[in-house]
């Protein structure tokens, strides 16, 4: 009951007032801009805007596309890590890769990969002869292919944690035998019998993940094509744009942008049943697939090594937006800088304490909040399922943030809560915490009771039997979601920008605010700043887990 | 004694003000440049924090903020609070929000940093301070409306007091003169220039303000009846106007980056393909922009600025006050802050930012005369005489028009 209670309202109930807050102006009534008539006629008009329509598609297509790529990609590496272990050594690459920020990523790559970028400086002028950078159409290109890679090199580590976490829930062990005893290969095993299960338990990730992918604003900003852009990014300028009638359509477009996100959910669930139907079908007829261990082979090379490609895109990336905090001059085809030199530090070192500080505050009480919660919601869930209110805490995640937010922010300064660090600090709450469930979760309930029967059988109490045997033994995923959650926080710029009344400098409030200007220096100084917190805190993390390994030595992996 | 003056009422206070003024101008320079009693009368009963929200891109202009901020500090006890903004409606929705949410006093925002486009769009929902406030600052009497009229008309709207001038903005437009020799100074020229260096020319896009700028400045160059640009566009036939834009547009494209089929995402964007050679021209409305990319050695040395010959988009942009403000007298304080010759000279210089200032220079007092034109100049930035040709910006309601048929030719990934 109260689990219910609080779900209602913190989340639920001002989530709700979000989306009322853009389906009112979107059907025409906005008291302040004289328009208290509910009509069709503002969404009309906005469906007439030129390119709509293949903003639409394109929106469509690089969120489709890229959860596609990450998801396959994903499930693939999963099928492979059944006979090598890939995941112990993916697991020092994954964390830190979730934990470096969707802005970051994006900087680094248009750098990395536009006809000026690193890479091509590094190829020229001794293997392609260009001087000056080649008119080449990409980064931004056309189709929204360089979105794309951006999306996949975050989301794909993301997925790999969950879908690491998954199997090791559906006890793959077990079927592994029974399935090769029944003369099944790795592959046609893993689709007739394991991946159903799989596919069920990752479902709610994939969709989430889909789901940002549709409204992502700050990494199409710099990737996304603009003639027309993605309609997120159109939202985006419209709300932006000083013109009364811009916030109708933002409105209208928010609203558009709500049923693509349904639509693209939809379509997702929907392949996913028909794959899972051909499939049963199949074994109900006995066919099964053969693939030689020849193809097979071949093919896992190949998945590896694209899969391998993404993870060192995204750590060059990361290089590549950081190094520029020590660059001096850096010109075209030089391929190291050519002159190094820390000039940008001084002029922002001290801007950038407050930033810091409000950073960690936010980001470590809104995580530890979190993660206080999560447990208690999942010790609560083993007696009461309560899955539509689980669901519900999802909203965040799964609604265009640049719609409910300014509904939300109405809100909250009517009832005058605006701009106070508890505000804000809920707001990074709404979207650290169910990160934060979502990968506590699977951990959590694959938990063996038999632990706990134990306890109870030394005459343990509940709370006694959570602190002294779960928590410590489950100490390694409560700090890899603490983690998570701590990385989220840091890098949530909308939320910040709209509970803080801007008042609230964080790290990705600066880094937007500087990739927005000339200076790649200081961008750089930035981004490298935005990412060393996370990271700092996952190697905190992983020492304190070491130290705690070292009287617990049975529990080292 | 002037103490006992201002203890009277608001409207007094006005008409009292302008009494000082004429005394001063007198007795002038008896009086301290500072009138601290504008200040101590404002200072009495109010808050002493203010929020100033202003783009925070450039880390130049971060950093004389910072300098303002402790100035104001030292002065005036007032602690000034710099609330970087991406894009400047970012404020304005935030204000607009408070308003639809009825919160009327303590409101975020104190102090705004303000364009054209985003002054008429608050004037028009009511967002600004209900009396006109900024002609009667005390460092306003350094500026002069008659010769300078586009500091109390904004974009041609009338400012009637409600925000204080602070810059002045200039379309300028930056080379790589190592490439280019002569850069071309017209429209027809630089047509010419595009068709012979493929690849070589972009401007943002639009609704970027630096992209609508240049169309702007195209059509200035381009247009037929120059006078209809000045009047609302809804007087004449905005089609037929235009058409020699697109069409200086359609036959272009195909020579620029990327051919035309992408735009730049904004005049930093552009800045950098600049730096990285991928581009030679590129545009700024801060005529000491390239001056100052120079010297952050994001620009090469080479990198010149120049105009074109009929003369290039200027305006001022401005500070304003929000209607729902917590500290308006503090941010008064500060505006005139803003507008004094102390803070006007420190932001000219291109070592700090290179904004001009809005000041008469020859309404100045003798010393600060002196400071204005000892002023550090650069290769990169066209001197004070070559800036003074100028065109005035077109009546807002053709920036509307000039995005949305942009929009409908160039961004709907059709045909080319």
């Amino acid at each position: 009951m109260v689990k219910n209670f609080i779900a209602i309202t913190f989340v639920i109930l001002p989530v709700m007032a979000g989306l009322l807050g853009i389906f009112f102006p979107a059907f025409g009534w906005f008291p302040i801009y004289g328009k208290s008539q509910f009509t069709i006629e503002l969404i009309l008009q906005f469906s007439q805007k030129p390119g709509i329509l293949r903003s639409v598609f394109l929106s469509i297509f690089i969120a489709v596309f890229s959860t596609f790529i990450s998801y396959w990609l994903c499930i693939f590496s999963l099928i492979f890590s059944q006979k090598i272990n890939i995941h112990s050594s993916l697991k020092n690459i994954i964390v830190p890769l979730i934990s470096i920020p969707h802005i970051t990523v994006a900087i680094g790559i248009l750098f990395l990969i536009q006809p000026s970028g690193w890479i091509s400086r590094m190829i020229s002028p001794w293997f392609t002869g260009w001087h000056n950078p080649p008119n080449l159409h990409i980064a931004p290109d056309l189709y929204g292919i360089s979105l794309i890679m951006g999306l996949v090199v975050k989301e794909l580590p993301f997925l790999l944690l969950i879908g690491f976490a998954v199997i090791t829930q559906v006890n793959l062990k077990n079927y592994r035998q029974q399935i090769s005893s029944l003369g099944y290969g790795l592959i046609s095993g893993w689709f007739h019998v394991i991946h159903p299960m799989v596919a069920q338990r990752m479902r709610l990730s994939v969709l989430i993940v889909l789901c940002f992918a549709v409204s992502v604003v700050d990494m199409a900003l710099i990737l996304a094509p603009s003639t027309p852009a993605p309609l997120a990014v159109k939202i985006f300028n419209w709300y932006q744009s000083p013109y009364i009638e811009s916030q109708f359509l933002a409105a209208s477009g928010a609203v558009c942008l709500l049923f693509i996100t349904i639509f693209c959910c939809a379509l997702w669930v929907f392949c996913g049943k028909v794959f899972g139907f051909i499939f049963r079908i199949l074994s109900y007829m006995g066919c099964r697939l053969i693939i030689s261990s020849f193809v097979s082979k071949i093919f896992f090379a190949v998945i590896i090594c694209i899969v391998m490609l993404f993870l060192t895109l995204g750590i060059f990336s990361t290089i590549s937006a950081g190094v520029w905090a020590f660059v001096a001059v850096w010109q075209y085809p030089d391929f190291l800088p050519r002159k190094w030199g820390l000039s940008s530090w001084e002029l922002n070192f001290e801007v950038y304490i407050q930033p810091v500080i409000n950073t960690l505050i936010i980001g470590i009480i809104s995580s530890i909040l979190a993660l206080i919660s999560a447990v208690i919601w999942l010790e609560h869930e083993s007696r009461l399922k309560t899955k539509y209110i689980e669901l519900a805490m999802y909203l965040p995640l799964l609604l265009p943030q640049t719609g409910f937010l300014l509904g939300m922010q109405v809100l909250l300064i009517s009832l005058k809560l605006d701009g106070l660090y508890v505000t804000l600090i809920w707001a990074h709450y709404l979207f650290v915490f169910p990160y934060i469930l979502l990968s506590l979760s699977p951990t959590w309930r694959r938990w063996d009771v038999r632990y706990e029967m134990l306890g109870a059988s030394f005459g343990f109490g509940k709370l006694k039997r959570l602190f002294r045997i779960k928590i410590p033994l489950l100490l390694l995923p409560i700090l890899t979601s603490f983690t998570i959650g701590f990385s989220v926080s840091s890098a949530l710029y909308l939320p910040t920008i709209f509970a803080g009344n801007g008042s609230f400098v964080t790290l990705t409030t600066e880094a937007v605010a500087l990739a927005t200007g000339g200076s790649r220096q200081a961008a750089g100084i930035a981004a490298l700043l935005q990412m060393s917190l996370p990271l700092s805190i996952f190697i905190l993390a992983g020492l304190y887990m070491k130290a705690k390994a070292k009287n617990f030595s049975y529990f080292k992996n | 004694m002037i103490n006992v003056f201002y203890k009277k009422s608001k409207r007094s206070f006005a008409k009292s003000f302008l009494f000082i003024f004429f005394l001063k101008s007198l007795i002038y320079p008896v009086f301290a440049l500072e009138n601290s009693s504008f200040e101590q009368k404002i200072m009495r009963e109010s808050s002493r924090d203010v929020s100033f929200n202003a783009w925070g891109g450039s880390p130049a202009t971060n950093k004389y903020i910072q300098w303002v901020a402790g100035r104001v500090k030292e002065k005036y006890g007032i602690t000034l609070r710099h609330v970087k903004l991406t894009n400047t409606s970012q404020a304005v929705a935030r204000i607009l929000a408070e308003k639809i949410a009825g919160k009327t006093e303590k409101g975020s925002v104190d102090l705004l940093w303000i364009n054209g486009e985003n002054f008429s769009r608050m004037k028009g929902t009511g967002l600004l301070q209900t009396n006109g406030w900024a002609n009667e600052l005390p460092a306003f009497r350094f500026v002069n409306p008659e010769k300078m009229p586009d500091t109390v008309f904004d974009f041609g709207i009338p400012t009637d007091g409600l925000e204080s001038p602070w810059g002045r903005a200039q379309f300028v437009f930056g080379y790589n003169s190592k490439k280019i020799k002569a850069p071309p100074r017209s429209a027809s020229e630089l047509a010419a220039w595009i068709r012979m260096n493929p690849g070589k020319f972009t401007y943002p896009q639009p609704p970027d303000f630096i992209g609508t700028s240049f169309l702007k400045q195209l059509l200035i160059q381009l247009v037929d009846d120059r006078d209809a640009l000045y009047q609302s566009s809804s007087n004449s036939d905005a089609t037929h106007l235009l058409k020699p834009l697109w069409e200086w547009l359609y036959e272009t494209h195909p020579f620029m980056w990327r051919n035309g089929t992408i735009f730049p995402s904004g005049s930093s964007h552009l800045l950098r393909l600049l730096g990285d050679g991928e581009i030679d021209i590129a545009m700024s409305f801060n005529p000491s922009e390239f001056a100052h990319a120079v010297e952050q050695e994001i620009l090469s040395k080479e990198v010149k600025s120049f105009i074109f010959d009929e003369g290039s988009l200027a305006n001022v942009h401005f500070v304003t006050i929000p209607f729902n403000s917590t500290s308006p007298d503090a941010a008064k304080i500060v505006a005139n802050f803003l507008l004094s010759p102390e803070a006007q000279i420190r932001k000219a210089n291109i070592k700090f930012w290179g904004d001009p200032t809005v000041l008469d220079i020859n309404k100045l007092p003798e010393e600060f005369k002196m400071n204005f034109r000892q002023l550090p100049v650069h290769q990169s930035m066209l001197s004070p005489e070559e800036l003074q040709n100028i065109v005035p910006e077109p009546h807002p309601s053709w920036v509307e028009v000039i995005e949305e048929e942009w929009q409908k030719n160039f961004a709907t990934g059709g045909k080319k």
